[in-house]
């Protein structure tokens, strides 16, 4: 028991790293979106990018970027639907998950 | 248990990888998309996977496409597969169980939490590996289902297994779960038309009725599965909640146009009754099963009332 639980705290310590080494390629994108909110490339993208990492931040440990990842794709689908363009709120949103992001990112460095 | 994981995040994959080699005694293999899913099980035919962990939102075909084809395909009619997906919308709920799912998993997860739905999803595997040993033995081909058993009912919109309907009812956001009510369908004289039938009679009146049931409720945001002992039960989202009688006399007029080759006690025309609508109070496990079980007994109580005042129907003035 103890032997599996550590093997299963050594695969999810792996998997962080991987999930960290992918964060540096959707903070890009995330990065492309907050320099061109009316792009549809990159609201497509940012989206992508925040679809994923809502999807397992919180699992791996990283809760906070998660529901901001989250709460961020909720408001920019919202707005989508709404007016078909990110609103000033919703590129608020995605900063916040950028700059949430850099941290982590910084600290792992 | 041999589990095919489908998700285009290969972080979830090496996730979920990792999770069910921790539980130990399963096989696990992840692709990124339907179409890699499809494609291994073509060129696996020997592979005999227990167990489908699926995404929704992926490019090309999405899990829940992905899922009704693996239902329709006939090769995986019962096997259990559990929705793993970001989406926590009701729509996608709806949609991803009348396609076939048996649970759904909403990401993020907690590790704990998919080794349950994993546990659970085992001993559903494990069921039903004991019922195709029963069916494929020779001797219980004929096999009638027990009466309180759960038929698994094929093609019919919106009909899912029991099991799955337990699984469902949780998942329903508190604006949803509190504005539904369950109710159930009993057809009437079951225990001896039970008694009398064959088992292809009794197994294609239960999935008769079924459809007829599902057609009548079309115009309804509605799931519903069979309990066993002839008791249908139905979740209706309560925005839009039909008239009970009304109900009930289309569908045993409709079922009566069916002129259904089924043995009944004196030759009565098969009817079904419908019990009162049960109001969904509460998230915990315990009370939404209490709630199915309480819509279950009123449906099985109005047949039994109904039974027992049959005799003086007429004076009565009943209809069904």
């Amino acid at each position: 028991m103890m032997s599996g639980q550590s093997t299963l705290e050594e695969g999810l310590s792996r998997i962080r790293q991987s999930f960290v080494t992918r964060l540096s390629g959707y903070s890009v994108d995330l990065l492309a979106f907050l320099a061109a909110p009316s792009s549809i490339e990159t609201v497509d993208s940012a989206l992508f990018a925040l679809h994923k990492i809502s999807g397992s931040a919180a699992t791996l440990g990283f809760s906070e970027l998660g529901m901001q990842s989250k709460q961020a794709e909720e408001i920019l689908r919202e707005d989508l639907t709404k007016y078909a363009y990110p609103s000033d709120i919703s590129v608020d949103a995605v900063r916040v998950v950028y700059l949430t992001s850099q941290e982590i990112l910084d600290a792992s460095a | 248990m041999y589990i095919l994981a489908v998700d285009d995040d290969p972080i979830i994959l090496e996730l979920v990888v990792e999770v069910v080699r921790a539980m130990g005694d399963h096989t696990i293999k992840g692709v990124g998309s339907g179409a890699e899913a499809i494609e291994f099980l073509a060129e696996n035919p020997d592979v005999k996977v227990d167990c489908f962990l699926l995404d929704i939102q992926m490019p090309g075909m999405d899990g829940i496409t992905l899922c009704n084809a693996l239902r329709t395909s006939g090769a995986f009619p019962r096997t259990p597969i559990v929705m793993l997906t970001a989406m926590s919308d009701k729509g996608h709920i709806d949609a991803a169980f009348a396609a076939g799912a048996n649970d759904y998993v909403v990401k993020p997860f907690e590790v704990f939490e998919l080794q349950t739905r994993i546990r659970q999803a085992e001993k559903r595997a494990a069921a039903l590996e004991a019922q195709i040993e029963d069916i494929t033995s020779e001797e219980d081909m004929a096999r009638k289902p027990g009466l309180l058993e759960q038929i698994h009912i094929y093609d019919v919109d919106n009909v899912i297994d029991y099991f799955a309907l337990e699984n469902y009812v949780p998942l329903l956001s508190r604006r949803s779960l509190f504005g539904s009510v369950v109710f159930g369908f009993q057809i009437r004289h079951i225990e001896k038309i039970h008694e009398l039938a064959t088992s292809l009679q009794f197994r294609g009146l239960i999935a008769d009725v079924a459809e007829t049931i599902s057609d009548h409720l079309r115009p309804y945001q509605y799931l519903m599965s069979y309990a066993g002992n002839g008791t249908f039960l139905c979740v209706l989202e309560e925005n839009k909640i039909p008239n009970r009688k009304s109900l009930t006399d289309n569908i045993n007029i409709a079922i009566n146009r069916l002129e259904m080759q089924v043995p009944t006690p004196r030759g009565l025309p098969v009817r079904v009754c419908c019990g009162d609508m049960v109001r969904l109070l509460g998230y915990r496990r315990d009370l939404i099963e209490n709630a199915l079980v309480v819509a279950r007994t009123q449906a099985e109580q109005t047949a039994a009332d109904m039974d027992r005042d049959f005799d003086n129907m007429w004076f009565y003035g009943r209809t069904a």
